[in-house]
């Protein structure tokens, strides 16, 4: 299954849906930089895992990961905003 | 009706709040459809039942009729025994008992229908209790999906409050204190989203329209009785006194002495349908009971901030959707979200990058080589290493390649917050002009630490003037008021 999301809305098992802003991947996870269309003011950095088969968006817990990842995003969206 | 079945066909485990959003509509309609069959098929039991009934006395009268008219016609051969009387007298027989045959077919095709009915009945029954299980399902599952989300926010809203109650930094409360607004603001949209949730539901599943409680107070009771009448036996009607005519034989099986039967409703006393429908759409009384949060309530507890839940739950993608490219930049040029976007950085950088006061330092420890024993136990090859031996305060990172440790030290970024001030990148290979500052300082590296061909892809200047080099892949620290230099791999 290709787990690649980047600009796709994807829908939670919770019914929250998702603007996937951008997407990375260190080497070894997928990370993704969300944003909730119903609420646009939210926006999340979710790890991609796939468990049976099943994409899941997985909370993250580490703030060292969450500022080291922030700031790669930034970097890209950084990027993409002076192409645009 | 092939529709209906595939729709049951979800198992509950896979059930969510989208899914019986798109089902639940479909459910009641098929339970709606089938409590019309039943009532239908109920009917026409009952009408089959009667008919069954009437046939069986039909039946009976005829044989009562076989049996007075065989008497008196006995009586009138033995006073009379001319031929025509008795050829009279069977032809009249032969009508009779062809009256007789005809009212038993037809006494056995309304019982096989009778049983084809109740056997159909029984079908939709079932269906019908099967859907109504998935449906009770459904409610348990989408009541279970609100109190998750419910909760969830509560909890995030419950550690910030352990958070603020612990911490001393003012920016961090801040930010806490707004983060717990944003909480509150998610939580009560969520309260209401889910009242019109359970509103929605309320709605499909109790219309307001009387007619459903007026159902479900009567049970139907299919109570179909099929009376078996007390059927006199037909007298042997000693048909071998009477002399041969011209008429085919007469023959009466059933006029024996023994019992007229039928054999499709094997001679029971009483055929009954034990098939109660239940029509009834019981009264749902989905509660939800939301709740208020009351933040003063919150206990204190030594909760570190790095377990502050910031991110949402691990959830199932379960449906995902490409959206048009224009759409895409008109969604990337928001204001609102490039807002919200920025807003989210801040967030970061102001409750995670700042690091409590007594952590900030401007002062650098000794300049440690790169063969310190801290690299040495992070030795791993082919992977660069950054931080630790230089800076106290700057945790040792692990980087795959040049492109993740460009990314992870931007220049655009302000270090204001570990002992990193600038970052240059540089492409590799270029040639730094001399007369550049930067050029200036690398040549004065270069020359002052004796590495004539320095010419490094990145360097990062710290805040005490020393510099770390990334050169053909060895990280180089120059501490430039000392002028030296220490080479790594």
């Amino acid at each position: 299954m290709d787990n690649n999301i980047k600009h796709q809305i994807v829908t939670l098992s919770n019914g929250d849906k998702y603007f996937v802003l951008e997407e990375l991947n260190d080497g070894f996870d997928t990370y993704d930089f969300v944003l909730n269309i119903d609420d646009e003011k939210d926006i999340e950095i979710v790890k991609q895992t796939v468990v049976d088969s099943k994409l899941i968006l997985k909370k993250l817990n580490d703030a060292d990961k969450v500022k080291e990842l922030s700031e790669k995003f930034k970097s890209i969206i950084d990027e993409n905003q002076k192409k645009l | 009706m092939e529709e209906k079945e595939e729709m049951i066909d979800i198992e509950t485990d896979e059930l969510n709040i989208e899914k019986i959003k798109e089902y639940m509509p479909g459910f009641k309609k098929q339970i709606d459809d089938l409590d019309s069959d039943i009532i239908l098929l109920n009917t026409n039991s009952d009408k089959l039942s009667d008919e069954i009934n009437n046939t069986k006395e039909q039946l009976n009268l005829k044989i009562s009729d076989v049996e007075e008219t065989v008497s008196e016609e006995k009586e009138k051969i033995s006073a009379s025994e001319s031929p025509e009387t008795l050829t009279s007298i069977a032809n009249k027989l032969i009508t009779l008992a062809s009256e007789k045959k005809q009212l038993e077919e037809e006494l056995e095709n309304k019982l096989k229908e009778f049983d084809s009915n109740k056997k159909e009945l029984n079908e939709k029954l079932e269906l019908r209790n099967s859907i109504k299980e998935k449906l009770e399902n459904m409610e348990k599952t989408t009541a279970k999906e609100i109190f998750n989300i419910v909760n969830e926010y509560e909890e995030k809203i419950n550690k910030i409050n352990q958070a603020l109650e612990v911490c001393d930094n003012s920016k961090i409360k801040e930010a806490l204190e707004e983060e717990k607004n944003k909480m509150q603001e998610i939580l009560s949209s969520k309260k209401e989203q889910a009242n019109k949730e359970i509103q929605k539901e309320l709605e499909i599943l109790n219309p307001t329209t009387t007619d459903k409680e007026e159902k479900s107070s009567d049970d139907i009771k299919v109570e179909t009785t099929v009376k078996k009448e007390e059927l006199k036996p037909v007298e042997n009607a000693e048909l071998d006194t009477i002399k041969p005519v011209d008429v085919s034989p007469i023959i009466f099986p059933e006029s024996t002495n023994e019992e007229s039967t039928v054999e499709q409703p094997k001679s029971e006393e009483k055929v009954e349908s034990d098939v109660k429908v239940e029509i009834p759409i019981e009264e749902k009384k989905v509660t939800l009971e939301l709740p208020d949060v009351t933040f003063e309530k919150a206990e204190k507890i030594s909760a570190p901030m790095s377990t502050i839940d910031f991110e949402i739950r691990d959830r199932e993608v379960i449906q995902r959707d490409i959206v048009p490219e224009g759409k895409v930049e008109q969604i990337q040029n928001s204001s609102v979200i490039k807002e919200s976007i920025n807003n989210f950085f801040q967030k970061i950088n102001s409750e995670i990058l700042t690091l409590p006061k007594e952590n900030k330092t401007n002062e650098v420890e000794e300049l440690k080589t790169i063969e310190d024993d801290n690299v040495k136990d992070a030795s791993l090859d082919d992977n660069y290493y950054i931080g630790a031996p230089i800076v106290s305060n700057v945790e040792m990172d692990v980087y795959e390649n040049i492109d993740d440790l460009k990314t992870r030290f931007n220049p655009q970024r302000k270090y204001v917050n570990d002992n990193i001030s600038s970052v240059v990148l540089l492409e590799k290979n270029q040639v730094i002009n001399e007369s550049s500052t930067l050029g200036t300082v690398l040549t004065d590296i270069k020359y002052s630490s004796g590495v004539q061909n320095a010419n490094p892809e990145i360097v990062f200047k710290l805040s005490n003037n020393g510099y770390i080099l990334y050169d053909n892949n060895k990280l180089s620290v120059i501490d430039y008021d000392k002028k030296e230099m220490k080479v790594g791999r």
